[in-house]
């Protein structure tokens, strides 16, 4: 992951590594240190140890993914990992003698792996013919190959590179077909002359064909989705190894955008035909025959569509089905076969048009001012939606006909059912916030008992910078916010209600409001302590100024974005390079990191149990049931309150971080009810419900949607 | 002669689940006063209570004296 050297004194502090100022200047080496300076950009694939911190047995490295030879040494974005010092990872193919002589790492499988093998004695030539090999195992060899040769030669060590050499071309002689085919990214190859030169370097005896490039075959058949074709073939013992070009869909400008290695035996039905200029189909990218899923085996063969290849393959062919070596006879029958087919679902296509046509027919009722049609019970008129008493209006509309163009929209398939409140509402949001993005005009319009307007305003600073802003009832909106606040109409009664909502919510997003009720909780890995840790990092909000709140210090936060962005964070490295950085963090010194990453871990584990405990006293309190409520044919697990003025279901989840929502019971009428305080962690948000539903005649006025 | 003194334990929902406080009765009164002027309310064994509307000895004599969060009607 991305980090910067800023992090060194903060994994100093973190790990108590007792580095001095001037140590921590003096953890980095750079290329020229390796004596790796001549080596040309062939050989760039070597990633540089560039900095390393040694603590006991494990060492955080830092590396930088350049080409040797660039003079562009101080890129910003390095990489950073821990490793065991004596588990060197497969990237970092030397280290200085000063650590551990050098040691080649050669299969590049895991992080912790131990697949490394030491050659005490290397020349740059043996360097050359090593990345040779690196790559070939690296890039080429599924996971299962490498697995093959981590257990025949881990740890293995070499007095010389070709007593090295000679161990390796055994091995690979009994490795697996399989492990020519990569699950993960498709065995993909860069350059075919990586794997020639792989292969000359293990069998310089080895027969090598190539494709003449300039033949129209190899231009422009090979171009078609699906088809494949073989452009390189190493012949050698018995075995074919073939290099196969494919597009991917995704490439540009060069003349075959993807290939792949594949291996036949000469016992295997389709050995006699895996040869240069083969074309071939190959829906499924992890199979693991050479020719794919079907091969063209005449001359002059004629190629169908691609509907009918995908058509006769079917969706279902799994990775290890034999290849089908298609005739010229064979392959007229499937195209005669398909046209059949088709024909066949013209006619289908005809009758569902006929269908669609009579559904039509019935919701152009709603084109006339006195049309009115009721389906599953969402009442429709032309110019209003109502449901179960909440309205749905835009008065404000220049298309008299928007009703029915809502739900021609939510109408896409061919059946009446998928025509229910959520679809339409969803639908009239949609409508609300695609216009007010597209044009400047007012929409005037009633959700529920409520009405709004959303208006934008477009302006041009004197450096012809142009902004637009959003509002909705006259109060500023994040316009990613729009369809949410509308939607939220439907929890008021009263207008003044939601316009104060409204007014809250300019001030605050709803999306900080979230993180300043929950905090930012995240579960990080920690490399060095080979753990997980949870942390949650709590956030106030004075005078519109955001702090991160820990140890009893404020931290102004002055990216808020990257803040809240951590939730997503999967190593402590992303942690601290975000508290390290004085452009979203404000005040952090790198002797508060261990303080406040002990807090962050403490609060949330304290935290946690203590609110579960006050759970516990209250639901004993109360005398509450934890278990599954009807609430008008919904399933809600949580607790029955009783309140005087009603009954409440309050639903119950594991995880903390999820919304408790509240009904009312046994009707299930949803309540908006929002904690105003972030000052609370995991249970909290029910306690604070439970005791207000139970005193529901006492707080109404201040819960006044109950 | 010896005074008792009578000790009121509070429970405050907070952001570290919750915390609880031991304070003699005029403290007591006085940090419920500041914290339900900042947002939090007050329940007596589970039920609601004004600050303003109740005594020392309401406090003292209540089984459960809890602070929680304030709540509101459709704002998130």
């Amino acid at each position: 992951m991305k980090a910067d050297l800023r992090i060194f004194p903060a994994y100093n502090e973190i790990y108590d590594l007792k580095f001095t100022d001037d140590d921590i200047k003096h953890l980095s080496t750079f290329p020229g240190h390796l004596g790796w300076d001549n080596i040309s950009e062939e050989e760039g694939w070597a990633m540089t140890l560039i900095s390393a911190v040694i603590k006991s047995d494990k060492m955080a490295a830092e590396r930088k993914s350049r080409r040797l030879n660039s003079y562009d040494s101080h890129i910003p974005g390095i990489t950073f990992n821990v490793v065991k010092k004596d588990d060197i990872k497969p990237e970092i193919i030397a280290l200085p003698k000063k650590y551990n002589g050098y040691s080649v790492a050669w299969i590049g499988y895991g992080y912790h792996s131990n697949e490394n093998i030491i050659i005490d004695t290397i020349s740059q030539d043996d360097l050359k013919n090593i990345a040779i090999v690196y790559k070939f195992c690296k890039n080429i060899l599924s996971d299962h190959g490498r697995n093959f040769l981590h257990s025949s030669m881990t740890r293995t060590r070499f007095k010389r590179y070709d007593l090295f050499l000679n161990v390796f071309r055994k091995l690979f002689l009994d490795i697996p077909q399989i492990s020519f085919n990569r699950a993960k990214n498709n065995g993909n190859i860069e350059n075919e002359l990586d794997i020639i030169d792989f292969f000359t370097l293990l069998y310089p005896k080895a027969k090598v064909y190539s494709a003449i490039k300039s033949q129209p075959q190899s231009q422009s058949q090979s171009l078609r989705p699906y088809m494949n074709i073989i452009t390189n073939v190493i012949e050698h013992n018995n075995r074919r190894y073939s290099i196969s070009a494919y597009k991917d869909g995704y490439g540009y400008g060069s003349e075959y955008n993807r290939k792949r290695l594949s291996v036949t035996d000469s016992t295997q039905d389709e050995y006699d035909y895996v040869d240069v200029d083969r074309m071939f189909v190959s829906m499924n990218k992890n199979s693991t025959s050479a020719l794919g899923d079907m091969a063209f085996i005449d001359s002059d063969y004629q190629l169908p569509t691609d509907e009918v290849i995908q058509s006769h393959l079917g969706h279902n062919r799994g990775a290890d089905a034999p290849t089908i070596l298609m005739t010229n006879k064979e392959l007229a029958m499937i195209v005669k076969r398909f046209q059949q087919r088709l024909d066949r679902s013209k006619a289908e296509d005809v009758s569902k048009r006929k269908l669609a046509d009579k559904i039509r027919n019935k919701i152009n009722v709603l084109k006339t001012p006195k049309g009115k049609l009721k389906i599953n019970g969402v009442e429709f008129t032309r110019t209003k939606i109502l449901y179960e008493n909440q309205s749905l209006i835009l008065s404000s509309h220049e298309d008299e006909e928007w009703v029915f163009s809502v739900i021609s929209r939510v109408l896409r398939g061919y059946n009446l059912d998928s025509l229910n409140f959520d679809a339409i509402l969803a639908e009239f949001l949609n409508k609300i916030d695609f216009e007010a993005r597209g044009n400047n005009k007012p929409i005037v319009g009633q959700i529920g008992d409520v009405t709004f307007t959303v208006s934008t305003e477009t302006t041009t600073n004197t450096i012809g910078n142009t902004s637009r802003r959003t509002y909705i009832n006259e109060r500023r909106i994040n316009q990613d916010e729009v369809k949410d606040c509308i939607e939220r109409g439907l929890c008021f009664q009263k207008q003044t209600d939601f316009d104060y909502f409204l007014q809250e919510v300019s001030k605050c997003s709803l999306k900080i409001h979230k993180y300043l009720q929950r905090g930012i909780s995240m579960t990080v890995r920690d490399e060095f302590n080979a753990c997980e840790i949870s942390m949650k990092l709590p956030i106030t909000r004075k005078k519109n100024i955001n702090y991160l709140v820990m140890q009893g210090r404020e931290f102004r936060i002055k990216d808020t974005h990257k803040i809240i962005e951590l939730r997503k964070a999967r190593n402590l490295v992303e942690v601290l390079n975000v508290f390290m950085n004085e452009k979203i963090l404000n005040g952090i010194h790198h002797t508060y990191i261990k303080g406040l990453v002990d807090a962050a871990k403490k609060e949330y584990i304290t935290a946690i149990d203590k609110s579960k405990k006050l759970l516990k006293e209250t639901v004993e309190m109360f005398k509450l049931e934890e278990k599954d409520y009807n609430l008008n044919g919904k399933n809600v697990h949580g607790f029955l309150i009783k309140g005087k003025r009603h009954q409440y279901v309050l639903e119950v989840h594991d995880d903390p971080e999820t919304k408790n929502n509240v009904y009312t019971y046994p009707d299930g009428g949803y309540l908006c009810i929002v904690d105003k305080s972030t000052s609370q962690v995991g249970m909290d948000k029910l306690v604070n419900r439970i005791y207000a539903l139970h005193n529901d005649s006492a707080l109404a006025s201040q819960i006044y949607t109950i | 002669m010896e005074t008792k003194i009578n000790m009121i334990h509070i429970k405050e929902v907070s952001s570290s689940g919750h915390d609880e406080w031991d304070f003699e009765e005029e403290e007591a009164m006085d940090y419920i006063k500041e914290a339900t002027g900042g947002g939090k309310w007050l329940f007596l064994d589970g039920q609601f209570a004004q600050p303003n509307e109740i005594t020392i000895e309401d406090i003292a004599e209540a089984g459960e004296v809890l602070l929680t969060n304030a709540l509101v009607g459709g704002v998130s």
